[in-house]
Parts: C-alpha cells; structure tokens; sequence
C-alpha cells in the first residue's frame, strides 16, 4: 500500500515537472539539499527574530518575591497610556491581561511586510541576474530554438528562478496565517491579500524579465534593478506607516496600487482594533483615493478588485511586449501597434487620477503633473520604438521587397517594424491629447485654453526630441544611444537650467520657457501668438531634422550600383 | 521543386553595416545529403548557418525546408523540431549533470516518456558518453563536452542537422570519433550541413560542397561532379627499363597529357585525363609492350588542391 502511494506521488510530481520543462531545468540546477536546508534556516531565523522581537514587549516575569521593580507598560496593555506604551493589567486570578488580537496583527504585518520585500527584491535581482547570466553566455539562444512557446519558457522562470525563495516563504505561511486568524482577520480577505502578492510577484517579475531582455549593459543590470526595486517598496511601504496626506489626490496616488502592502489597510480595519493602536493607513483614508470622480476603494471588495484589475492589466501587457521580444531581441522593445493600446491605456488611468479634485486651481496643478508624466512617458516611448541604425539602414534599402504592409509609405511608418519611430510617437501623443483634452475643456474654467496648449506644446517638444534621437540612431558610431539620449536630456534639461540660473521666470519671460519640458507653466502668461509661433519654430525644427533625416535614408536606400556609379561621376566631374 | 529540397534559400541576405555578410545566396540542398560548406574566416559561413537555424534574422530573403517556409518566432514549433543546430561555440549549464541537461532538451522538445528515456541512452551511446551520465557538466573535457553538444543536437532525431565548425579545437582522436558519428547519422537519413576548415574531413563526410567567398556561394556541387571538373588525375609510373621506351608508348596513348620525370628515380607523373577503363587500357597496353613496371598508381588532386587552385585562400 505505502508503495502505491509512494508510486502515485512520483509519477503526479514526473508530471508535474513534465508539465513545462523550464521549470525542470530550474528544479534540478536549483533545489539541492544543501540549498534547500539554508533557505529554510534563513526562513525559521527570520521568524524566530520576529517572533521574539514581538514578544519582548510582554510585561516581565515576577521576581521571587513578588515584586515588580516598577509598573510595566507596553505595546499590548489594556491600562492606561498613549502611542505605543500601555500599562499591563492584570484580572482577578492574577493574570496578565494582554492585547493578544493586537500581537498577533503585528506579527502579521511585520511577516507580510517582510514577505513583500523578500519576494520582489531578492526575485528580481534572481531572475534578471539569471536571465542575464543566460543570454550573455547565448544558452538562451538555444531555448529560443526549441518549439517552446516564449510564454512556456518565461513562466517557467518565474516559477523556477527564484524557487528557493518560495520555499523559504513557503515556510512563513503557517505562522502568517495562523498570526492572520490569531488577529481576527476574515479568511477571504488573507485569501485575497495572498491573491494580490502573488499578482505583484506576476508584475514585478514580468517587468524584471522585460529589463533584462533589454540590449544594453549586463553586470549592473541586476543590481540596478532590485536597487530600484528596493527603493520602490521602501518609500511607500514607510509612507504607509506615516499617512498624513499620503493620498495626494494626484497622479502620484496611482503607484500606491501597485505596492501589495496598501491592502493590509482593509485587513486591519477588519480586525476592528482602534487605529491609534496599529498607526497604518486607514481605509478611511484610503477612502479619500478618487478614480474618475468615484471613491472605489471604500469598500474592501471594490479597492482589492481595483489593484488586482491594475496588476492583471500591466502583466498582461507586459506579457504581450516579453512574447513578442524574447524571440525579436534585436527588433525595438516594442511594436506601433502595441504602443497605441498601451499608450490609451495609460493615458486611460492617468486621468482617471488626475480627475481627483473638483477646484479648479488644483485640477490645474494635476494637469500639470499630468503633462509631466506624458513628457515622460514620451521619453520612454522615444527609446521603445526607435530602431537602430543596422534596422533602419536595413528598412530603407530592403523596404519595397520586405514589406508586410505592401510597400505603402504611411503604412509602414505606423505600422510597420523598423521604420522610423517619430510618426508612430506623434500618434501616441495625439492619441493621449484627444483623450485629455475633453477633460480640460469640461473641468477648467479659465485655465483651459493655456493647458490645452501646453499639452499641445509639450507633445510638439517630445516630436522634435524623437525625431532628434531617431537622427542620431542613424549615426555611424558605437555610442549612439548614448548620444541620443545626451541630446534629448540636454534638449530638456538645459534651456530651463540656464533660464532658472539667468534668474528668468515665467512671468518674467514666458516665450524663453515655452520651449521648455513643461510649457503649461508658461502659456498662461505668454500671448496666443508667442504661442503660435513657439508652435511654428518647432514644427520647423521638425521639418529640417526630418528633411535631413530623409536624405540619410535615401542614401543608405541606394543600391550598392548606384552608389558605386554616384562616386565614380564624382570622380568624374 | 521546394518539396525535394532540405534546404532551399532564395535571395538570402544578410548585411552588417555596409558589409554584406551573406549576399543573395541561392542554396540547394537534397535530402540525406551531407553538404560542406567551405571558405576563408569571414565569408559568411557561420552567418548563413545561424540564418538556416533561425538563429538570425536575415536582412532579406526565404528560407524553406523541406517546403516549409523558416520564420523566427514561435509560430512554426514542427519546423523547429526538424532542426538540429550545433555553433561554433556550445554554452552548457555547468550546474547540470550530463543526464539532466539532455532531459531538459528532450523535454523542451516535446520528447514524451517512455520514449525520452530511451532516447537518452540512445544518444549517450551513440556520442560514448555513458558513463558519464551522472557526472557534472563542468567536470567534462573539451572533447566531451563537444560531444554532449552534438547529443543535445539530435536529442530530438532532427531530419536537418547543421553544424558550424564541429571539430575545431579537437585533438585528432576526438575528431575520428566525431567523423564515426556523422557518419552513423548520416546513414540514419539526417541531411547535413557542417562548416569546417579542416578539408580531409570535409573530403571524407560529404556528399556536396560549397564554397563561399565574401558572402557569395561562389561553388556549389556534389564532390564527384567537384572532382570531375577541377580535380586532375594522376599516374606514377616506375620501370626498370629505359625511360625513352616507357615515355614513347605514354606519346602513343590519347588520354595523356603531360608527364614529368621525377627527380633521383626511374619514375614519371603522369596527367591523365580518362575514366577508369582508359586507365585499364593504357596499363595493358604498356605491359603488352614488354615495359617491365614496377609501379602503376593512380591519384586524384585533394580538396585542399582544388580549393586553392580556385584562387581562394583557405585559413586552417
């Protein structure tokens, strides 16, 4: 009988290893005895340390004599006091009374917490470090060979990379969840905070996998990723604990969902222990948190819904981008067509957190933010969609022959892969300005003919700076991703660096900064034909880099005969 | 035509910068050849191999195989299990054993049990390699782990097997047991395509020859068609007799074209141009004229001979 069962476990655990052969590969290099053994010691320490910390806060043994060398106070007493110091009681059989429900929430947060910054920084700087390690020495070229599919390989990965730290965080589960029903929090809802950090870890992993298959740098890149990763969590997570005005009702409240501690909130206030007591974000505070005019995160049930929606939106687009690069490593990070969804999607949630406020001064100030964040995002658009020089020389003189999109220019450069980027950057940014701008024009009183051309203004500055950058890309020489993104930080830095150290403001001189990264902050004092012409100087700039970027296209797009005969009738003449 | 073929490219392009790696290339390969593919270091060899094994994307052009059209992605996942890839260079999972690193291909390639077990032993077999099944990856020699790399490449029983540079680096007993596997491979029906400098093997292995040159497929042949044209066959003759006796009835034979005495013998190299038969004739003819020989050996101008008389430089 034992046997049977011993049989049946190993074919369900053959299977399951079957079942996708990355994760096989991972269990077999990775989940060593010895290993496994540290992991779980680490694990056991962490808790015992947590445990103990905690429990140092009870009241002290009596001495012999029964006598205590003064009235004991601490985090769990039910006497009198403040903050984080209450007298112990004790009852009538002369017992301590303490504040076990209160214990066991902190036991629960302190191991959530420390769960959360285990899983996302040390699994990050696993799977980049990894995946790294495994294109740099080309063993990844060979998986992209096999008839895996990208998903099959990248999920196995995210399962088996970091496997040893599930096993550690495995181990936290029974003292969690006990700590969890200890602190009277409903089981659906620990359920659901599981669901979440399992999301985040989806998320965050997905993202670190998209990073490391970026072309560019290899040894810092796992260190700069968890570094950030790090400093992500830490800020918020101390925010959390210290709330006043966490909720800004800005744009800024939008990366409060994707830090997985923010439910704790709606766990504690279940536990219906008073606030002084935990000092964590309230839901009532969290209350404040606006999206598109409705206050969602009320209520447990709509706010956990909302950051599990956000999270399952951004995996599932970050998937769509990993599929298609793990096996295009040398094509741009992302494709057109993907960046108009993605973009409308941003742009979708950003003003829905943007729309927080009814006043209009301050409606004004997150419009601001707003455009700031696009100018941004513009930025990074720049980078993803541009293609290099080998890519564009390629497009330019192969186009009629390749081409998916039957040889029709505008086609191809909206659609098609490696033409030039600043076409499809100019429809991100028309597509992300006509979503905005019936928002100004309902919400704004006087503001909103300013904000719009400051909208308008930026997008034009982000053009010239993507066509700039795609110039540069063309460049024949090692360093020009370097070199574009010098020039795009200079174009942006240095004109309102140099007007700040002139002592010029906006007031003062509005047209000097209208040609700066955020022009809202000056259309309001410039007037309608500075604007315009601001406007003009820029599609000029536009007009002359393209002019100029065209001919660097045609010429690569020559014929190696027709370039040979070119420089023979110039040796000619 | 294409369902014939292995391999056929059309227009296969791929440029580096303003430098054409693989320019326009044309290749035809029939099923269960072995094809070599020979040229100086930069001709685009390793280039046009990483294409054909969807390794890199090319510039411009089709690929097909055996009438399946190559893309790079995941859409074609049958197409990919017909290809058997070995590099130049072969990165292996140091922390793997022998035997786990073969079951994770055999995984990744859909490889179902019992039959993956089977496999396994097959190839350990086959690549003598055994008794290492449970050792360390990074304990293995150079040669071994070479030969891992080739059962990691037919894990799967590929039908196209390509292999860039396959015993460079090899002392020459691990070559002679690479040279033994090909050619129980190829005898298994595998169509192969393998790149190497060295020319003897080449000569040994293969059925068909290319040559490239400054990213151009400049020859393209089978051997015997290769031999045929540009290969120039060779008597040595040796007598005890008088040379001028020997030398007038060689004058009488059409098939003759030149010959020069070999210094410090009584002996001449003959440049003969018929088959077999007329090699048989002139024999008999000389001994029916009493011309006592004492050697009659014929021989034909090696690869190596052929390839540079072609006016390419090999790099060994």
């Amino acid at each position: 009988m034992k046997n049977i069962q011993l049989h049946n476990s190993i074919s369900l655990w053959e299977r399951f290893l079957d079942w996708n052969p990355q994760l096989f590969r991972e269990i077999k290099g990775k989940l060593k005895t010895r290993n496994v053994v540290i992991a779980a010691a680490i694990s056991t320490l962490v808790q015992f340390v947590v445990v103990i910390s905690l429990l140092g806060e009870l009241p002290a043994p009596e001495t012999k004599n029964g006598y205590f060398q003064s009235i004991q106070s601490g985090r769990y007493g039910f006497g009198s006091g403040y903050g984080d110091r209450w007298t112990y009681t004790k009852d009538m059989f002369d017992n301590w009374v303490i504040n076990w429900q209160l214990l066991w929430l902190d036991l629960f947060i302190a191991l959530s917490i420390i769960s959360i910054f285990a899983l996302l920084i040390v699994g990050t700087y696993m799977l980049v470090a990894d995946t790294v390690k495994e294109e740099s020495r080309g063993t990844l070229n060979f998986i992209r060979l096999t008839p895996q599919s990208a998903g099959s390989i990248l999920l196995g990965k995210i399962l088996g990379v970091p496997i040893l730290l599930y096993v550690a965080m495995l181990l936290f589960l029974p003292l969690h969840f006990t700590a969890g029903l200890g602190a009277r929090i409903p089981l659906t809802l620990i359920l659901s905070f599981y669901g979440v950090i399992v999301a985040s870890c989806a998320f965050f992993y997905s993202l670190a996998l998209l990073w490391s298959l970026m072309n560019f740098g290899s040894s810092f890149k796992p260190w700069l990723a968890s570094g950030a990763m790090g400093l992500f969590l830490f800020s918020l997570t101390t925010a959390l604990f210290h709330h006043p005005r966490l909720i800004s009702n800005t744009l800024w409240d939008w990366l409060l969902l994707f830090n997985p501690s923010i439910v704790l909130s709606y766990l504690i206030d279940a536990t219906y222990l008073p606030q002084h007591q935990v000092d964590f974000l309230p839901v009532g505070n969290l209350g404040e948190l606006v999206f598109y005019g409705q206050a969602w995160w009320t209520k447990a049930s709509w706010g956990i819904g909302f950051v599990l929606f956000n999270l399952s939106l951004w995996i599932y687009w970050c998937w769509s981008v990993l599929k298609r690069r793990f096996h295009n490593p040398q094509h741009t990070l992302i494709g057109k067509s993907q960046s108009y969804w993605i973009t409308g999607w941003i742009v979708a949630i950003a003003l829905g957190f943007t729309l927080q406020n009814t006043s209009s001064y301050r409606l004004t100030d997150n419009f601001i933010l707003l455009q700031f964040c696009l100018g941004i995002f513009g930025l990074g658009l720049i980078a993803a969609l541009s293609p290099h020089r080998q890519a564009l020389h390629d497009w330019a003189r192969y186009r009629h022959q390749t081409s998916r999109e039957g040889n029709v220019l505008w086609k191809e450069l909206v659609f098609g892969e490696n033409s030039p980027s600043t076409v499809a950057v100019a429809i991100n940014l028309a597509i992300a300005i006509a979503y905005i701008t019936p928002s100004i024009l309902l919400h704004l009183d006087r503001d909103r003919h300013y904000t719009l051309l400051g909208f308008i203004l930026g997008a034009g500055s982000i053009i010239l700076c993507a066509i700039a950058a795609q110039l540069i890309l063309t460049m024949k020489t090692r360093k020009r991703s370097a070199l574009s993104i010098i020039t795009v930080a200079s174009m942006l830095i240095i004109p309102p660096l140099c007007l700040g150290i002139a002592d010029i403001y906006p007031q003062n001189l509005p047209q000097a900064w209208l040609f700066s990264f955020i022009p809202t902050i000056a259309t309001k004092y410039a007037t309608t034909s500075a604007v315009l012409l601001t406007m003009l100087g820029q599609w000029l700039g536009v007009a002359v880099i393209g002019f100029q970027m065209t001919r660097k296209l045609q010429q690569a797009g020559a014929s190696e005969t027709k370039m040979l005969l070119d420089r023979t009738n110039s040796l000619n003449d | 035509m294409t369902q014939e073929l292995a391999i056929a490219t059309y227009g296969l392009t791929k440029r580096f910068e303003g430098h054409m790696a693989v320019n326009d290339i044309d290749l035809r390969i029939k099923q269960g050849e072995v094809y070599g593919l020979i040229g100086p270091n930069g001709a685009g060899k390793t280039t046009l191999i990483r294409m054909l094994a969807a390794a890199e994307e090319p510039t411009k052009g089709e690929i097909y195989l055996n009438g399946d059209r190559l893309l790079r992605d995941d859409s074609n996942p049958l197409l990919k299990k017909r290809i058997g890839y070995l590099p130049d260079d072969f990165p292996l999972y140091d922390d793997l054993t022998v035997w786990d690193y073969l079951d994770y291909f055999a995984r990744l390639y859909h490889l179902p049990q019992p039959a993956r077990h089977r496999r396994l032993l097959e190839v350990l077999e086959l690549v003598q390699l055994e008794s290492k099944r449970k050792s360390i990856i990074s304990t293995l020699s150079r040669g071994m782990k070479q030969r891992l790399s080739l059962a990691r490449t037919i894990i799967h029983e590929p039908i196209l097997l390509l292999l860039d540079e396959p015993v460079s680096g090899l002392d020459p007993l691990a070559r002679q047991q690479f040279r033994q596997i090909i050619k129980i491979l190829q005898e298994a029906g595998m169509t192969i395509l393998i790149s190497s400098h060295v020319l003897s093997d080449l000569a040994e292995l293969c059925t068909s020859v290319g040559i490239m040159e400054l990213g151009f497929l400049v020859e393209s042949a089978s051997l015997k068609e290769l031999y045929r044209r540009l290969s120039r066959q060779q008597i040595i003759l040796s007598t005890l007799g008088k040379m001028e006796v020997l030398q007038q009835k060689l004058s009488q034979n059409s098939c003759v074209e030149t010959w020069e005495t070999i210094p410090q013998s009584n002996s001449l190299k003959v440049n003969f141009t018929g088959g077999e038969t007329n090699r048989a004739e002139l024999l008999r003819s000389l001994i029916l004229a009493d011309i006592p020989l004492t050697e009659f050996h014929y021989s034909q101008e090696d690869l190596e001979t052929i390839f540079l008389k072609l006016g390419h430089q090999q790099t060994s």
